[in-house]
């Protein structure tokens, strides 16, 4: 068998100037919670969210917004070359600036838990329709798990608040880079409609 | 009482300057986050007024007997997004027509929203079986006119 997959279009350097980085704010959804069934993908680009449903359930269901500080989240992901398939790593770093009981039992439930992690880019491509980069859906296929969480009191960066490192499992990885995600065909909609999963 | 009861309760005296506190600001902020995901600005003097008139205007606002799923937005003809804070039933029967919204996008939705819309007269007098069956919902849904069911049979 050979590839199954060829090179379809052109790249060419468009001048945009890019912006690294995350924005603070991230938005975790459990896994289990996400009605990939009506959720939809654009037709021509499997890597594009353009609906991202909760199922129905009582009480409600809902994203959950972790807050960083000062660009204290990261990201990063990488191809994982393997012998048959190729797959890709997905990981978000993310701090959080407080030591309480509620933090403590939230990263003990998340650390127990699989979720999907919206992050926003900094980066917001004018190629139109504009906003198309601006928000990322990591580990859409199998959600991210807690791979680490540290907390150092003794030290001078974080003062003592937890360090979390969030990623794909050892053995299942994602199967596309993180998504994209452009809901409406606007960015307006597209916020809109992550404020609506709250 | 609830909190929005009592943001009410210490609207008019909030907003004639008097009984500014701290808590009650935390308050304000806090429900203000809880209706609209996003955050009360406490840049200026008159924010949290306006505030509290937003949060009452929304309590105001008339119940929608629809719900969208968590995750959904119409996008009516007109421009603009609805998302469940700003939905009201108008919208969404137009939404409906106009094929911007379905079935599938609400997680309320009340029960044949069109039978419950149609006068049974309205219904053409041929016989096709579902019809019959749409026929009897129809009469059942409206009591005062079960005299039609027999027109229409």
């Amino acid at each position: 068998m050979t590839a199954c997959s060829k090179i379809a279009a052109d790249i060419l350097y468009t001048c945009a100037q890019m912006v690294a980085g995350v924005k603070d704010l991230a938005y975790f959804i459990n896994i289990d919670d996400i009605d990939k069934d009506n959720s939809t993908f654009d037709q021509d680009n499997p890597c594009l969210i353009t609906s991202l449903v909760l199922k129905s359930a009582s009480p409600d269901l809902q994203a959950f917004r972790v807050e960083g500080h000062n660009y204290s989240n990261e990201h990063d992901t990488a191809l994982v070359k393997k012998t048959f398939y190729n797959s890709w790593e997905h990981n978000f770093r993310f701090r959080i600036f407080d030591n309480t009981p509620e933090v403590k039992l939230w990263i003990k439930n998340a650390a127990e838990a699989r979720f999907v992690v919206i992050q926003e880019n900094n980066y917001s491509s004018d190629a139109s329709p504009a906003g198309r980069t601006v928000f990322e859906v990591l580990g859409w296929d199998f959600g991210l798990e807690i791979k680490e969480a540290v907390r150092v009191a003794a030290d001078e960066e974080l003062a003592g608040g937890w360090n979390l490192l969030a990623g794909c499992s050892e053995t299942l990885k994602e199967s596309k880079p993180p998504l994209a995600m452009f809901i409406g065909g606007s960015i307006t909609a597209t916020r809109a409609a992550i404020a609506s999963l709250l | 009482m609830d909190r929005v009861a009592e943001i009410r309760a210490f609207a008019r005296e909030y907003v004639n300057g008097t009984g500014q506190t701290p808590e009650r600001k935390k308050l304000i902020q806090a429900v203000y986050f809880q209706l609209f995901h996003e955050r009360l600005r406490a840049t200026c003097g008159t924010c949290f007024i306006e505030g509290i008139f937003k949060i009452i205007k929304m309590e105001e606002k008339k119940p929608c007997k629809y719900r969208l799923r968590k995750g959904q937005i119409i996008q009516p003809f007109g421009g603009g997004i609805i998302i469940n804070s700003n939905i009201t039933d108008e919208i969404v029967e137009q939404a409906l027509q106009d094929g911007t919204a379905n079935r599938s996008m609400f997680d309320i939705f009340p029960e044949d929203p069109v039978i419950m819309a149609l006068d049974p007269e309205d219904l053409p007098n041929e016989e096709i079986p579902e019809l019959d069956e749409i026929r009897e919902k129809v009469a059942e849904k409206t009591p005062q006119k079960k005299s039609h069911k027999k027109i229409i049979r």
